[in-house]
C-alpha cells in the first residue's frame, strides 16, 4: 500500500471542565494536556464517570471547556465541523433514514457542498467497503447493532473527517462483530490517514487499536500515564494472545482499577 | 445460497407437498381475517344487543329509551330527506375547518415552546390558563365579538383543536433528545439544515398525534359550538331534538357524531402508519 498522508490530530492544552449543577460546579477534568498527531491513533481509558467523554464532546466541539484550548487539525474548535467525524456510543443512525439516506447524509449538506458532486460515488463505495450494499434501502429498525455501526462509520467518513472520535463504540456489539469492526477501522484509518481518539472501557481494545494508551484519573479526570504501545502499525488478531499484550493489559488495568477504587470512594463520600 | 437454490427443486419434486400447503395457507388467512372483522365488531353487536335487551324488556318507559329500530327509522327518513347528509356535511366541515386552523397554529407554536425553555417559561403559564376554559364558557363573548355566523362556531372550534394540539407537539418536541441533532451537527450541518432535517422528522410522530388528540376534542366541542344559532349540524339537530324532548333524533345525532369522529380517525391512522413506517414500534 503506498504511503497517504497523515491528517487531522488534535490538541488540549491544559484543559479544564466544570460542570454546572444545581449544587455548584462538579469539576469533570482538570489540567488535561494532550496531543493527538496527524494520523495516530490514541485511545483513552480510565473508570467510568472520570470525564473519558468529556474529552470526546470538546474534540467534537459539543461542549465547551471552562477553560485551556483545544485544537483541530491546528485550528482551535468553536463548535461541530466536518473535519472532525464522531461515532457515538448508540450509534445515531437516523431511524428516519434508509442506509444509503444515512451515509449520503453529511454530503448534502451546504457545508460540504464542494464535495456533493461525488455523493453517489462515495456512498457506493463505503456501502461496499462496509458489506452493506444489499441493505442500501433498508431502514435502521431491521439492521443489527453491528450493522448500525457500520453505518455510523460510514456516514462519519463519507465527508473525509481528518480525526474520528470515537465514543465507546464497540460497547454494545458481541465479541465476533467487535473484532471485525476493529480490523474494518484500521482499515478505513489507514487507508485515508485519519487521525483517532478512542474512548473505550476495554483495555484489550485500547491497546489493539491504539498507538498510545491514556488512563485517566478518578475524577476530576487527570492524565494518570500515557504508554506507547509497541506493536507497530500492522496488527492481527495473533496479538491479542501475545505476552507483550497481556503484559501491557496488566499494567494498564492495575492503574485503572487503582483509579477505580478512588472514584469508588468519592462516590461514597456523602457531599459536603 | 445453496439452501436457497436448494427450495425450489426440493418444491418441484414433491408437487403434491407443495400445493397441500398452499392450499392449506389459504383457508387460515381467510379464517383469522374473519376472525378479525368478527373480534372488531363484537363489541358494537354487543352494545345493540344490550341496548335492544333493555328496550323491548317493557321496564323502560319507550320515550326514555328509543329501541334501536326506532332510532334506525329515523335514520333512514332522515338519510331519504336529506337532512342527515346535510347535518352531517355541516358539521364535518366545521370541524375540518376548526381543526385545520388550530393545528396550523399549534404546531409552530408547539415546536416553538419545545424548543425553547425561555419561551416554555414564559408561555407556559398562559398556556396553562387558557387549556382549561371550557370552550362552551367562551360562547357568549364569542358571540358578542364575532357574532353568530359560521365565522364563530369555526373559532370555538379553533380553540379548543389548539389547545389540544398545542400541548401534545410542545411536549413531544421538548422531549426529543440531542443525539441526532448532535451526529447531523458533527457532519456540519447548519441550524436550519438541523431544523428542517431532523427536528422535523423527529416532531412529525407527535404532530399527528397532536392532530388525532385535537380531532377527539372538536368533534367533542361540536355540539357546544352548533349552540351558536346553528340551523344545521349534529350538534344543531340534537339540540333542536331535546326541545321537543324527540330522542331517537337525539340517539341518532350522538351516533352521527361519533361515526363520523371514528370515520376521520381511521383516516389519520392511516397516514400515521404511512408517513411514520421508520418508527420501530410494537405492530399494531
Amino acid at each position: 500500500m503506498t504511503a497517504v498522508p497523515a491528517r487531522g490530530g488534535l490538541s488540549f492544552s491544559r484543559v479544564s471542565v466544570a460542570y454546572d449543577t444545581s449544587r455548584g460546579p462538579v469539576p469533570a477534568l482538570s489540567e488535561v494536556s494532550l496531543t493527538v498527531a496527524p494520523g495516530e491513533f490514541v485511545a483513552v481509558v480510565g473508570p467510568s464517570g472520570c470525564g473519558k467523554s468529556t474529552l470526546l464532546k470538546l474534540a467534537a466541539g459539543l461542549l465547551a471547556p471552562s477553560s485551556g484550548t483545544v485544537t483541530a487539525g491546528g485550528v482551535p474548535v468553536a463548535g461541530p465541523g466536518a473535519d472532525r467525524g464522531v461515532i457515538f456510543q448508540d450509534y445515531a443512525v437516523f431511524p428516519w433514514l434508509t442506509v444509503e439516506q444515512n451515509i449520503g447524509f453529511g454530503l448534502t449538506l451546504s457545508a460540504n457542498r464542494a464535495e456533493a458532486r461525488e455523493r453517489e460515488a462515495r456512498v457506493a463505495h463505503y456501502l461496499d467497503r462496509m458489506g452493506l450494499a444489499e441493505f442500501r434501502h433498508a431502514l435502521p429498525k431491521t439492521l443489527s447493532g453491528g450493522m448500525k455501526q457500520r453505518v455510523a462509520l460510514a456516514r462519519a467518513y463519507v465527508v473525509r473527517p481528518g480525526t474520528l472520535l470515537m465514543d465507546e463504540p464497540f460497547g454494545a456489539l458481541d465479541s465476533q462483530t467487535r473484532l471485525a469492526m476493529h480490523d474494518l477501522l484500521l482499515g478505513v484509518l489507514r487507508q485515508e490517514g485519519t487521525a483517532g481518539l478512542l474512548i473505550t472501557h476495554s483495555v484489550e481494545e485500547a491497546l489493539y487499536l491504539a498507538a498510545r494508551v491514556v488512563v485517566l484519573s478518578a475524577r476530576p479526570g487527570r492524565i494518570r500515564a500515557v504508554m506507547e504501545v509497541p506493536f507497530g502499525r500492522a496488527r492481527d488478531h495473533a496479538l491479542l494472545a501475545s505476552p507483550d499484550l497481556a503484559r501491557l493489559k496488566g499494567e494498564i488495568t492495575a492503574l485503572v482499577m487503582d483509579e477505580y477504587r478512588r472514584q469508588t470512594a468519592l462516590d461514597r463520600r456523602p457531599a459536603a | 445460497m445453496t439452501t436457497l437454490a436448494g427450495r425450489p427443486a426440493d418444491a418441484a419434486g414433491h408437487p403434491g407437498a407443495a400445493a397441500g400447503t398452499g392450499l392449506g395457507a389459504v383457508g387460515p388467512v381467510l379464517a383469522s381475517f374473519a376472525g378479525r372483522a368478527g373480534l372488531v365488531l363484537l363489541p358494537w353487536a354487543a352494545i345493540v344487543g344490550l341496548w335492544a335487551a333493555a328496550a323491548g324488556s317493557g321496564l323502560f318507559d319507550p320515550v326514555l329509551l328509543p329501541a334501536p329500530s326506532a332510532v334506525l327509522a329515523q335514520a333512514l327518513q332522515q338519510l331519504g330527506d336529506g337532512r342527515l347528509p346535510a347535518a352531517v356535511a355541516a358539521s364535518t366541515g366545521r370541524v375540518l375547518a376548526g381543526l385545520v386552523l388550530g393545528v396550523a397554529l399549534a404546531v409552530p407554536a408547539g415546536i416553538l415552546l419545545g424548543r425553547s425553555r425561555g419561551v416554555r417559561r414564559v408561555a407556559g403559564p398562559l398556556l396553562g390558563f387558557f387549556r382549561a376554559l371550557p370552550p362552551i364558557a367562551l360562547i357568549p363573548l364569542v358571540i358578542v365579538y364575532f357574532g353568530i355566523g359560521e365565522s364563530a362556531k369555526v373559532i370555538v372550534l379553533t380553540f379548543a383543536a389548539f389547545f389540544a394540539a398545542v400541548i401534545v407537539v410542545s411536549e413531544g418536541v421538548a422531549q426529543i433528545p440531542p443525539l441526532y441533532e448532535n451526529a447531523a451537527r458533527t457532519l456540519g450541518a447548519t441550524r436550519a439544515e438541523v431544523f428542517r432535517r431532523i427536528v422535523l422528522p423527529q416532531a412529525l410522530p407527535h404532530i399527528l398525534t397532536g392532530i388525532r388528540v385535537a380531532l377527539g376534542t372538536t368533534w367533542a366541542t361540536l355540539v357546544a359550538a352548533e349552540l351558536v344559532a346553528a340551523q344545521v349540524g349534529l350538534g344543531a339537530t340534537i339540540q333542536v331534538a331535546a326541545a321537543f324532548f324527540d330522542l331517537p333524533v337525539i340517539y341518532l345525532g350522538i351516533i352521527g357524531i361519533g361515526a363520523a369522529a371514528l370515520a376521520m380517525d381511521a383516516g389519520l391512522r392511516r397516514l400515521n402508519a404511512r408517513l411514520l413506517s421508520w418508527q420501530d414500534r410494537r405492530p399494531a
